[in-house]
């Protein structure tokens, strides 16, 4: 079920609100992984505007698809909406999304993946793992 | 040295991934985006998922056993589209052995395609892209650049498994024994190549000539410094312990036989030709073979010796190394183009269509009364009379079901009335309805014949001499025969459908293709 336009742009600005708290709760998080994977997965849901218990897997880009899915649709409502994916040269639209929530994540937490390290994430867990060693410094 | 088959040589293949990104942050016609999808950054990242998924797709499709694959080189060019030394030296650092450069390119980075096409003058294959696919080949085909764009990576597998029989060609060397070939075409195969260096330079094939008396004196294990035609040189005579082999070996074919109707004397005697031959392939680096039969039967030395090459023919077609009747080269390179696709022995007769006078039952090209084969059509109906082609005076070999397949059965009969000269039988008619795909290339080393058939069945199986024969159907014998007029006499086949690789192969060569 396909939500409405006007709930679905509520629903944005409150994500990106969301999605900045949630960002002070994970550098005040303990560094565990248990304290750490919750709180990602969140932050995740809230870029790609997945509704809360959509989708349980783990993969970023399975994740990133549900949410082009879901973005298809409201598009045929004739949403226009400032996070979408479609530059010419990218890889697929779940790539460019994967790519923006990592810059995003850089940005908020202050660290840098490497260019071997970001293809190489292809979990959540695995995004965890990496933050985790990035804080950790 | 050692003899490098046909099925070892693999097309090396270079991944090349190619990344285009932007040095500044900037919206126009060719890009757009708001962000952080406008940074350097998500163009490295970018890149660098295009690259994960690049090598994921090369491991699924490209890892098979016709080709090998260097470790992909990663190049980035940027907006002000500068190819530098450094660039092209990190794309062209395994030349040496690479066959062809695999492009896959997230971005605009065709300069980098065209700059490796002209440094390396070898083919470009790219990997499916919208737009890409058109333009690149456009762009480098009009300047005289190979490039394949397939429409699908299984398309791209296919059109690279052709790439690689090409390679087969350049890389075959064919070692050639020769005798004073009568006027201007050798008695043995008068519908062979006119000229080969003209072979040499349109399909790479190199030729290493041995005369056929000195390869002749050194079938025997005598001295070998002590041969009437190379005194004094250290000639490579059979030894003792190759002696041993051949026994050995004679055992193994005679007791691998369904049945044997030769003495293990005569076997041996026909081994001994055949175990020359190795060592001359060897010697020289050569990984294919044919012998000139008229002109070596002529010496009378064949008879001295009790042996004919028919044996060798199809042991070594057998293990892989492509071995033609009568010096017929344009056979023995067809051979290799059949065999490479098929993976399995190549077979090669006299291949003749059998028309019938009005009265149905009267043959108008007359075949050797020895195959007994007017007797045996007067079994056969009318469905079977038409389109009927017999190829016959021929050697079969043991993996014409693949050289991975169990061998096939096989009769030992002599060739002579002497009992000499060892000849493989086969009864073809137990394959009956197995597709086959035939091929020659003509005598001006222009054109390819290809053709389809399918098994009818044999004849001279159970008998001895050059009877040994399989009868197939055509599609339309008239045709068949009116085309084959331009190609000549031998027609190797394989067992199984390769028909549109060989076409295929063909419009690659520039050959000039003719089917039926």
């Amino acid at each position: 079920m396909i939500m409405d336009i006007v709930t679905f742009q509520e629903k944005l600005k409150t994500a990106a609100v969301d999605s900045e708290a949630l960002t002070l709760k994970i550098k005040a998080s303990e560094k565990e992984f248990d304290t750490l994977y919750p709180l990602i997965r969140q932050y995740l849901y809230f870029k790609f505007m997945l509704p809360e218990g959509c989708c349980a897997s783990d993969d970023i880009l399975e994740l990133a698809a549900a949410s082009v899915e879901l973005i298809a649709g409201l598009k045929k409502g004739g949403l226009k909406f400032e996070d979408r994916s479609g530059s010419c040269g990218a890889i697929s639209s779940s790539v460019t999304k994967k790519i923006l929530l990592l810059i995003s994540l850089q940005k908020a937490l202050s660290i840098q993946f490497s260019k071997e390290e970001s293809p190489a994430i292809l979990t959540i867990t695995e995004l965890t793992h990496s933050i985790l060693r990035h804080m950790q410094g | 040295m050692s003899i490098k088959k046909m099925c070892d040589i693999k097309l090396v293949i270079q991944p090349v991934h190619s990344v285009m990104v932007h040095e500044y942050v900037f919206e126009g016609p060719c890009r757009f985006g708001s962000g952080d999808e406008l940074t350097l950054e998500f163009d490295r990242m970018n890149g660098a998922e295009g690259y994960r998924i690049f090598k994921q797709k090369l491991n699924k499709h490209l890892n098979i056993e016709e080709f090998e694959l260097l470790d992909p080189v990663e190049c980035e060019i940027t907006e002000a589209f500068e190819i530098s030394d450094e660039l092209m030296g990190g794309i062209t650092i395994n030349d040496s052995k690479a066959d062809c450069y695999l492009f896959y390119s997230v971005g605009r980075t065709y300069p980098i395609m065209l700059k490796t096409a002209m440094k390396t003058k070898k083919p470009i294959v790219l990997v499916p892209k919208c737009f890409g696919s058109t333009m690149m080949p456009a762009m480098l085909r009009s300047r005289g650049y190979e490039c394949v764009s397939p429409i699908s990576w299984e398309g791209m597998v296919e059109q690279l498994k052709i790439h690689r029989v090409r390679k087969v060609l350049k890389n075959t060397r064919a070692l050639l024994l020769n005798r004073a070939f009568t006027n201007y075409a050798p008695v043995s195969t008068p519908d062979g190549f006119i000229n080969l260096d003209d072979v040499t330079n349109r399909f790479g094939t190199e030729f290493q000539y041995l005369d056929v008396h000195e390869f002749l004196d050194q079938t025997s294990p005598g001295n070998p410094v002590a041969n009437h035609t190379k005194p004094g040189w250290k000639n490579l005579n059979l030894t003792p312990q190759d002696m041993d082999e051949i026994e050995k070996k004679a055992d193994d074919l005679i007791s691998g036989a369904y049945e044997c109707t030769m003495t293990k004397e005569a076997v041996v005697d026909s081994l001994r030709f055949y175990k020359t031959v190795q060592k001359m392939l060897d010697h020289f680096g050569c990984n294919v073979f044919s012998a000139p039969c008229p002109e070596m039967c002529a010496t009378r030395r064949l008879n001295e010796n009790k042996f004919t090459p028919c044996m060798t023919h199809s042991l070594l077609n057998g293990e892989g190394i492509c071995s033609a009747c009568e010096y017929d080269i344009p056979g023995l390179l067809t051979q290799v183009i059949l065999s490479s696709f098929a993976k399995a022995g190549a077979y090669m007769g006299n291949t003749s269509p059998i028309f019938y006078e009005a009265d149905g039952k009267t043959i108008i090209i007359k075949l050797p009364p020895r195959l007994g084969f007017e007797e045996k059509s007067l079994e056969f109906d009318d469905e079977t009379k038409k389109n009927l082609v017999v190829s016959f005076h021929s050697s079969i070999n043991r993996q014409m079901k693949g050289f991975d397949a169990e061998p096939m059965e096989y009769a030992i009969h002599p060739y002579t009335d002497s009992e000499w000269g060892v000849t493989f039988r086969y009864d073809f008619a137990q394959d009956a309805g197995q597709i086959i795909t035939m091929a020659r290339i003509s005598p001006d080393g222009k054109s390819l014949f290809v053709a389809r058939g399918k098994v009818v069945g044999s004849i001279g199986h159970d008998l001895n001499s050059c009877t040994q024969g399989i009868l197939f159907h055509v599609a339309d014998l008239k045709d068949f025969f009116d085309k084959q007029c331009d190609f000549g006499n031998h027609l190797p086949l394989v067992y199984g459908d390769c028909f549109d690789q060989v076409v295929a192969l063909g419009k690659l060569l520039n050959l000039h293709v003719v089917t039926a």
